[in-house]
């Protein structure tokens, strides 16, 4: 997968080369062949037509908010392009969630939290793995790894 | 189902359903529980227990459920107590009976122990349960 381009500097070519950078990619996001919009986006608006009352799940889980549905979003056009392509799911705390599955032994959940927290955790193989990255707005290499090795 | 004036305590072999009440707990790709099915939202995650009880028996305490909450009864994902058990979990009898509420279920009861504040490590234990979770899918859905 091509890795997002991340920059730290300040400097005014800096600024430039990532804003420029995030415009392409959120214009490839755009497109059916490479983004997140063609089923992603339906996926997501689904479940959120789905989640969006309380008690959804019939034990009374929280309602899964519109700050909720846009955090992930930011977070779907955050995955570089490439990215295997995730299902969306929902819990009942209320957070929508994306899941990474080829089998029960290598899966990878990751819910975020109205609060910009990305709470994941994986399964692979015999080894586990799980924590809470901040979301800044770009996907976090900590997850994008797990992604890959799910699929390893 | 059991007896609800003699509820035996949950023994590690005895199996558990959890009901699936939203699509979004399932895996269309391959009709399996996700993970979330196994969150608990508070502190205890709701089951009932086989034991005792006929498989129309089973369907019929989940149908009981979506009835009163009104939603869609999709399936239920089956897991022997002992899963929860080896994740140092617990699970106890909780019979509902004379809830103004629930249906009487004296069959059911609650894993409970999950660790608080914990929402990843929450995750992992869901993901865990889940892989070794059977999902069934309700005759009626």
């Amino acid at each position: 997968m091509i890795q997002a381009f991340v920059s730290t500097g300040v400097s005014g070519a800096a600024r430039y080369i990532a804003d420029t950078t995030q415009e392409y990619r959120l214009h490839m996001h755009k497109s059916s062949k490479f983004g997140i919009e063609s089923v992603l986006r339906a996926d997501l608006a689904e479940a959120w037509g789905e989640c969006q009352e309380a008690d959804w799940d019939g034990y009374g889980a929280l309602p899964v908010t519109r700050a909720a549905l846009r955090n992930m979003y930011r977070f779907l056009e955050a995955l570089p392009f490439g990215c295997r392509r995730p299902t969306i799911g929902a819990d009942p705390n209320g957070y929508l969630s994306v899941e990474w599955y080829r089998n029960p032994k290598r899966v990878l959940s990751v819910a975020l939290s109205d609060d910009d927290l990305l709470h994941y955790a994986a399964l692979l193989g015999a080894s586990k793995v799980y924590g809470t990255e901040a979301f800044y707005g770009e996907a976090p290499e900590s997850i994008l790894d797990l992604v890959r090795r799910v699929y390893s | 189902m059991i007896d609800p004036c003699e509820v035996p305590a949950v023994e590690a072999e005895e199996l558990l359903a959890r009901f699936i009440f939203s699509s979004r707990h399932i895996r269309k790709s391959n009709a399996t529980v996700k993970p979330e099915g196994f969150i608990p939202h508070l502190a205890e995650l709701s089951v009932t227990r086989h034991r005792e009880a006929g498989e129309r028996e089973i369907w019929d305490a989940g149908q009981a459920i979506a009835s009163v909450r009104e939603r869609t009864l999709y399936g239920r994902g089956d897991v022997g107590a002992h899963v929860f058990l080896e994740k140092d979990l617990s699970v106890q009898a909780a019979p509902v009976m004379g809830h103004s509420r629930l249906p009487d279920n004296p069959n059911h009861a609650n894993v409970t122990g999950w660790p608080k504040d914990d929402k990843a490590r929450q995750k992992m234990l869901a993901i865990e349960i889940a892989a070794r979770a059977k999902f069934v899918q309700s005759p009626d859905s």
